[in-house]
């Protein structure tokens, strides 16, 4: 558990050498050079991931897109915090794969070839069962976190979300090296 | 005996800094052993994901859970780990404990919260007794509270004004919002009485501290000003700064051992690199906030106290409180305002800083005399993840897509909540108590706390009214929405009890000077020694009786 730690603190403090919220570009948090266990989503799930979140806050010209918010690189990370409790990383790992199966009873199809209302139909079908409302439920609200949290978790990009419902953020906000994960109890 | 210091404070929260101040100040030797980590005013930042929506000023419930005891749908008592599922009952593991994280709403008991019992009848199934003290003996350290810690605000003459030394508080009132004109006009108009609160929060700079900056992120975050008045920015610095005074963080206390003569000789705890180490010292005193402050006294257990430390009784643990009452909310258009006004409502720097206390005895018809309480109205804090996470929580269903958008948007540019906080009494009751895990264990392999959170059924009627109070309030303010909910869940912030202070050793714990009946050279000076714990917030009680109790060492120093 141990070395895990070192490893998350490690990538958490060592995205850059600046200190300040990166306003300008949005970079991802795990970088193509970072060891390849960071990466726990193949490009499969990564896409029927993209799909699902696309649904869930889809681009109708309100508020910043998910180009800004970058929830699958967030759930990636958050995959990658020791401290995560197991139940909810077992939960988020195994979600994909109920919906794939929700999406096949339903009409014989991968999630991402389907249109709009057959995707409703099926994320409402997989929302009826109680542990698919789980998985959906911590999906939005990592997803909610990706929008409003601070940009030095390279989420929120240029502070979108916050731009988007008039949010004055506190100061000081999180920078590269301190946020969660940096610093804190037993640190 | 020489011994490595003269006094030995477990804990470093608002119980623990005012011994820490008034000891070092008089020349004695003292260590405060602290189990979390040390962070100064440039430590802190206003992130929501590291500091509400992670563990980062506490432990992580897998290192170190506790098991909470509640009722299942059976009416059975259930005791589940946190770390699986549950509230978290930590607070803030820090020097400086979670008096760094309080939102610092003060006020005082009052002259009837010392006596209930004997007021107001004890009720079946219900525990409270008188406190062997009055408001009297306490009233001279709640003053000193005002100057030391930092209180700000205005008295206001009203039917339930405690009595006071002086006529007003030491700092003027910090700068309000608009809401609280809005409310002044609806208070009176109803008849009641609009109060200013009482607030731990430096409104002018004072002691090398500076004045609140308005930041928005105040309650649950750390001050970057120094104005909050912390037991680390009010009186351990201060402390330090005598020199007598050393502080351990990382230092993780885990057992009190006695000698023959029954006194505490030395405590043992795991330093930062997880190394048991000794220190030893005339008089212990414990101060981990109630939980974990019954918790190691019953983890002392040893051949003199088979049952705990000082707890023959059976009383160690017993007693916990809450806070009883609940919350209400109201919510204001921006289609119902001025373009400005909504705005200068819509924003959340300034304080609301109003509460009612017309209540603080209820006397109806229906209720016959009961005892009432506090309403606080505030401002929601700004966490906007926290405000947006229920935006998506509808009743039945999750709400996404555009439906979703358009809702964040009307909740965060055209709505302004305003909320209000009911504080009455929990009275004590034999299900509300700590205990140790017969089967979790921390990473230390130390048995957990665990808690049984009971509420005694008495505590929901005034709870009831008062909520009806604050709802008519809102409601002449103009506000829409208006709802309240008022139950018998615990508090995990709001905790004392647990090693209650009295006159008979079978019945409590500690004597009136907050020293164990059965070991003379050892004090509790936290939230820990409350037989009932009032209708307000506790902590300037805590830190009022934690001067006292330092006082009491002095003489036996
Ligand atoms: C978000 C929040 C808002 C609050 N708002 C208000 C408010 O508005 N008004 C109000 O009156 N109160 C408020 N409170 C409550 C207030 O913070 C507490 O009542 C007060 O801090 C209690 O003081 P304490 O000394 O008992 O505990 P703490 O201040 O929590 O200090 C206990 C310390 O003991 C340490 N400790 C525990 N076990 C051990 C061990 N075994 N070894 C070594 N150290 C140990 C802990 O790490 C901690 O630092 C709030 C609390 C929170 C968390
Ligand atoms: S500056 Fe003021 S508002 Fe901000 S945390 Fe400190 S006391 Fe609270």
């Amino acid at each position: 558990m141990h070395s895990s730690r070192r490893r998350f603190i490690r990538n958490t403090l060592f995205v850059s050498g600046v200190v300040l919220i990166p306003m300008q570009a949005c970079r991802r948090i795990f970088k193509i050079t970072d060891p390849p266990e960071y990466f726990l989503f193949n490009t499969s799930d990564r896409k029927l991931l993209e799909a699902v979140f696309s649904h869930l806050f889809p681009d109708d010209g309100n508020g910043p897109g998910l180009d800004q918010i970058r929830p699958v690189d967030y759930l990636e990370w958050v995959l990658n915090d020791p401290k995560l409790e197991r139940r909810s990383s077992e939960l988020l790992k195994k979600g994909t794969g109920w919906l794939r199966q929700v999406a096949k009873d339903k009409y014989n199809a991968e999630f991402i070839r389907l249109g709009t209302e057959a995707r409703e139909e099926v994320l409402r079908e997989l929302e009826a069962q109680k542990k698919g409302k789980r998985w959906l439920s911590k999906l939005m609200t990592y997803l909610m976190e990706a929008l409003l949290g601070s940009p030095a978790y390279a989420i929120n990009c240029n502070q979108a979300g916050w731009k988007w419902l008039n949010h004055s953020a506190g100061y000081p906000q999180a920078s590269l090296t301190v946020k969660y994960g940096t610093y804190g109890y037993g640190l | 005996m020489a011994t490595d210091y003269d006094v030995c404070i477990i804990g470093s929260g608002a119980g623990a800094g005012p011994v820490a101040y008034t000891l070092s100040q008089k020349g004695y030797k003292v260590l405060v052993l602290e189990k979390g980590s040390w962070f100064n005013e440039g430590d802190f930042t206003k992130d929501e994901i590291a500091v509400c929506r992670r563990s980062t000023y506490t432990p992580s419930l897998q290192d170190e859970p506790q098991v909470i005891e509640s009722r299942n749908q059976k009416g059975n008592w259930e005791a589940v780990s946190n770390s699986r599922s549950g509230p978290d009952f930590w607070n803030g593991c820090m020097v400086g404990g979670s008096s760094n994280l309080m939102s610092g709403f003060f006020h005082r008991l009052k002259p009837i919260d010392f006596r209930l019992a004997s007021e107001f009848g004890q009720y079946e199934g219900d525990t409270s007794t008188d406190w062997p003290i009055t408001y009297d003996d306490l009233e001279p350290y709640y003053t000193l509270v005002e100057s030391l810690v930092g209180i700000s605000g205005r008295v206001v003459k009203h039917a339930f004004l405690e009595p006071r030394s002086t006529p007003d508080y030491p700092f003027p009132p910090l700068t309000e919002h608009p809401f609280a004109e809005k409310f002044d006009r609806a208070a009176t108009a109803l008849g009641y009485t609009p109060l200013p609160l009482a607030r731990a929060i430096l409104s002018v700079p004072h002691n090398q501290r500076n004045a609140c900056s308005y930041s928005a992120y105040c309650g649950s975050y750390g001050c970057t000003t120094g104005a909050k008045g912390s037991s680390r920015a009010a009186l351990l610095n201060a402390a330090i700064q005598t020199g007598n005074c050393d502080i351990r963080s990382h230092s993780l206390v885990y057992q009190l051992v006695t000698g023959r003569k029954g006194r505490v000789t030395h405590v043992r705890y795991f330093d930062a690199r997880g190394k048991r180490r000794n220190v030893d010292a005339r008089i212990f005193v414990v101060a981990c906030q109630a939980i974990e402050t019954s918790r190691l006294l019953l983890l002392s257990a040893n051949s003199a106290f088979p049952n705990g430390l000082a707890n023959r009784s059976g009383q160690v643990g017993k007693n916990l409180l809450f806070s009883g009452g609940g919350l209400g909310s109201g919510v204001f258009r921006s289609g119902d305002y001025p373009a400005d006004e909504f705005s200068a409502m819509n924003d959340y720097h300034l304080f609301v800083n109003r509460a009612l206390q017309d209540w603080y005895v209820i006397d109806t018809e229906k209720t016959g005399r009961i005892k009432g309480g506090t309403i606080d109205f505030l401002q929601a804090h700004a966490n906007p993840i926290r405000r947006a996470v229920q935006v998506k929580n509808q009743e039945e269903k999750l709400l996404w897509g555009s439906g979703l958008k358009q809702a964040l948007v009307e909740e965060f540019r055209e709505r302004v909540r305003l909320n209000f906080e009911v504080f009455c009494d929990w009275h004590p009751n034999p299900d509300c108590f700590i205990s140790l895990s017969s089967r979790v264990k921390d990473l230390f392999g130390l048995p957990v706390a665990q808690i049984r959170t009971g509420y005694h059924p008495a505590d929901l009627l005034p709870g009831e009214f008062l909520a009806e109070k604050g709802k008519e309030l809102l409601r002449q303010m103009g506000a829409q929405e208006v709802s309240a909910s008022i139950n018998g869940s615990p508090s995990p912030n709001l905790v004392a009890g647990g090693c209650r202070f009295g006159k008979d050793p079978e019945t409590s714990v500690l004597d009136s000077e907050c020293r164990a009946h059965e070991v003379e050279n050892l004090f509790i000076s936290d939230g820990s020694f409350m037989p009932t714990g009032g209708s307000v917030t506790p902590t300037w009680t805590v830190y009022a009786n934690a001067f006292r109790v330092a006082d009491s060492i002095a003489r036996q120093l």
